[in-house]
C-alpha cells in the first residue's frame, strides 16, 4: 500500500523539499530503466537515458498539469528520450511481407509455444522482440509489460488510440510471425 | 484485442524487470540536488538581477522628474551673505577664546602638579 500518492510528492517537491524526488525514484526508476533497457538493447545507454529521463522530470515538474497520470507522463518522456536515441542509431529492423504477416494466426503460435519450456518462450519472446523497430517495441512493451490502455499508450506515444489499435494489431502479428519461425527453426 | 487468453499477455507478465545498478539512486539523488541548488541560485540571481534594476529605474525616474520635469517644485532660499563679515568675526573670537581657554587649563593643571610634587 502507498503511503502517499505521487500528487503528494511532486507538492513536496515543488515546495522545495528536494528530497521527496527520492521517493519518485524509487517507485518509477525500475520500470522507467527496464523499458528503456528493452527499447535501446544497450545497458550503458539506458543508464544515461534514465538518468536523464529523471532529470528532465525534475526540472519540468511544474509543467505537469495533471491532465494525465504521473506515470503515463513520465513513461512518455522515458519513450521519447528512448526513440529519440535509437533514431540517432542506425539500425536494421526486420521487415515482414503483408501476405506473411496475414497469414499467421495466434493458435498456431499458441499450440507452437506450448511445444517450448517457459524460461525458453521468454527467451524466444526477448529475441523477437530485439527484431521489432524501437517505436514498435515500446508500444507493445507499454501495452503488456507496464500494462497500459490503449488510450494511455496513445497519450504516451503522442498516437491517436484507434492508430495504437491498429499497431498492437501488426506488431503482435510480426511477433507470431517471428516466433512461429524461431519455433520452426 | 482479447487479452483474456493473449499468448502475449501471459508470456509479458513473467518477463522480469532488469535490476538497476545500485549506485543509481545516489547518483541520481545527487545529481538532482545539484540541479536543485544550480535553479536555486539561478532564482536568487534574477531575484537581485530584478531588485537592482527595479531600484535603478526609480532612482532614474526620480532624477528625471526632479531635473527636467521639475517635480516636486523644491526652491532651496540663498542666504543673505551681508552679515557674513559679521559672523565670521564671531565665530573667529570663538575659536581664539577656546584656544586660550584649552591652554590656560594646560598651564594651571601642570602647576598643580608641580606644586604637589614639593609637598
Amino acid at each position: 500500500m502507498e503511503l502517499y500518492t505521487d500528487t503528494y510528492y511532486i507538492q513536496r517537491i515543488q515546495a522545495g523539499d528536494t528530497a521527496c524526488f527520492a521517493c519518485l525514484l524509487d517507485k518509477y526508476s525500475r520500470p522507467v530503466h527496464s523499458l528503456i533497457l528493452k527499447v535501446v538493447r544497450n545497458r550503458e545507454d539506458a543508464e544515461e537515458l534514465a538518468q536523464d529521463v529523471f532529470m528532465k522530470v525534475f526540472k519540468n515538474l511544474s509543467s505537469f498539469k495533471e491532465e494525465c497520470s504521473f506515470s503515463t507522463w513520465i513513461y512518455r518522456i522515458a519513450y521519447n528520450t528512448a526513440v529519440s536515441e535509437t533514431r540517432k542509431k542506425k539500425h536494421e529492423f526486420l521487415a515482414i511481407e503483408e501476405s506473411v504477416i496475414n497469414n499467421v494466426s495466434e493458435q498456431e503460435v499458441t499450440e507452437a509455444l506450448g511445444r517450448t519450456d517457459d524460461s525458453d518462450r521468454i527467451q524466444m519472446l526477448d529475441t523477437a522482440l530485439a527484431q521489432l523497430p524501437p517505436d514498435e517495441r515500446a508500444i507493445i512493451l507499454l501495452f503488456y509489460m507496464k500494462e497500459k490502455t490503449i488510450d494511455e499508450v496513445a497519450t504516451i506515444t503522442g498516437l491517436t488510440p484507434s492508430n495504437i489499435k491498429v499497431k498492437l494489431h501488426r506488431i503482435r502479428k510480426k511477433l507470431f510471425v517471428v516466433l512461429k519461425g524461431m519455433e520452426e527453426k | 484485442m482479447n487479452q483474456k487468453n493473449d499468448i502475449l499477455k501471459d508470456l509479458f507478465s513473467r518477463m522480469q524487470e532488469e535490476e538497476l545498478p545500485v549506485s543509481f539512486r545516489a547518483n541520481m539523488m545527487q545529481q538532482i540536488m545539484a540541479e536543485a541548488e544550480r535553479i536555486r541560485k539561478r532564482d536568487e540571481r534574477k531575484g537581485w538581477i530584478a531588485v537592482i534594476a527595479t531600484s535603478l529605474l526609480m532612482i532614474g525616474t526620480a532624477i528625471t522628474s526632479f531635473l527636467y520635469m521639475g517635480i516636486p517644485e523644491i526652491s532651496v532660499p540663498m542666504p543673505n551673505m551681508s552679515t557674513l563679515p559679521f559672523y565670521a568675526y564671531i565665530g573667529m573670537l570663538a575659536l581664539i577664546l577656546l584656544g586660550a581657554d584649552y591652554k590656560f587649563r594646560q598651564i594651571f593643571k601642570r602647576r598643580q602638579i608641580s606644586q604637589g610634587k614639593k609637598m
